[in-house]
């Protein structure tokens, strides 16, 4: 291996390397819509621009808060805030769905199993 | 190099780099994404392409591919196959013609123009976003495989003995 296969090589990466970034933007496309689903059943579907906190029941009822406050400790409680949707509190016991990131993207979702609430963007 | 060994070399080179095409056929190497390959038959095109004449290089190459579609592949796997490796040859041709570069980088630039080949036939038979999604992981591997395979030629081309395979010899 010389100088200039090296130099080569670094060109092809660097060229791999924009071509990832316009992939991911092609690719990662910001979602416009929260679907809230439990037991499989649609139970709520909002939009991602509209700030707001839902407390989503197990039986599939979805309570609007006007305060994360307000939430009393029954179900999932899901913010809606800057176009991302994040599961802040459940009442589940492993708490998996809670340190889930927030979501934004296309078909990005979060899942607490436990209660059979799945949230996905669309 | 006389005419009856030119054809026997040819043969057998051609032989093996369908036998190789077998092989990888057999390597379960698509876990991830489907179209994903190794490439062996590559291997014994590049070391063809810096011992013989190019012409027997390109013989071998598009009789292997004629040969695995007719046995292995149909009309769409083989219209893949014929342009990969169309355009990967040429590329490493020109690329060993007119520069001194390393056959690890030359194998690389073969890799990706070969799947930048068949990624412009599949764009030809569906014309989707799903071609591009695609691409970046096919990119990536060929890469990796071309860089892999493109250390194993150099180690070929160094130790075979040019006696038995080779009238073109450059330095590496």
């Amino acid at each position: 291996m010389k100088k200039n296969d090296i130099k080569v090589i670094l060109i092809i990466c660097i060229c791999l390397l924009i071509f990832f970034f316009i992939w991911k933007s092609v690719f990662s496309s910001k979602g416009y819509k929260v679907l809230i689903s439990v037991n499989n059943e649609k139970a709520l579907c909002i939009d991602l621009q509209n700030n707001c906190n839902i407390q989503i029941k197990s039986d599939g009822e979805c309570i609007m808060l006007k305060d994360a406050e307000e939430y009393d400790g029954t179900g999932n409680l899901l913010i809606i805030e800057n176009g991302q949707a994040n599961m802040v509190s459940a009442d589940c016991p492993d708490k998996i769905c809670v340190g889930m990131p927030a979501i934004q993207n296309t078909d990005e979702s979060i899942v607490c199993m436990p209660n059979k609430v799945i949230v996905t963007v669309q | 190099m006389n005419r009856t060994r030119r054809i026997v070399i040819c043969g057998v080179l051609c032989a093996l780099a369908f036998g190789l095409s077998y092989v990888e056929m057999l390597i379960p190497f698509d876990f991830a994404v489907p179209g994903i390959k190794l490439g062996l038959a590559n291997l014994v095109i590049v070391v063809a392409l810096y011992r013989l004449a190019p012409m027997d290089a390109l013989l071998i190459n598009t009789t292997r591919v004629i040969l695995a579609g007719l046995l292995f592949g149909n009309i769409t796997t083989f219209s893949f196959a014929i342009a990969g490796a169309i355009c990967s040859f040429f590329v490493m041709y020109i690329l060993h013609r007119l520069t001194k570069l390393h056959v690890v980088v030359i194998s690389i630039l073969g890799a990706i123009t070969h799947v930048i080949g068949q990624l412009c036939v599949g764009f030809f038979y569906y014309p989707s976003k799903v071609i591009l999604y695609y691409s970046m992981f096919l990119l990536v591997a060929a890469f990796i495989t071309g860089a892999v395979l493109g250390e194993v030629a150099s180690i070929l081309i160094r130790t075979i003995n040019p006696q038995i395979i080779g009238n073109n010899v450059k330095d590496l």
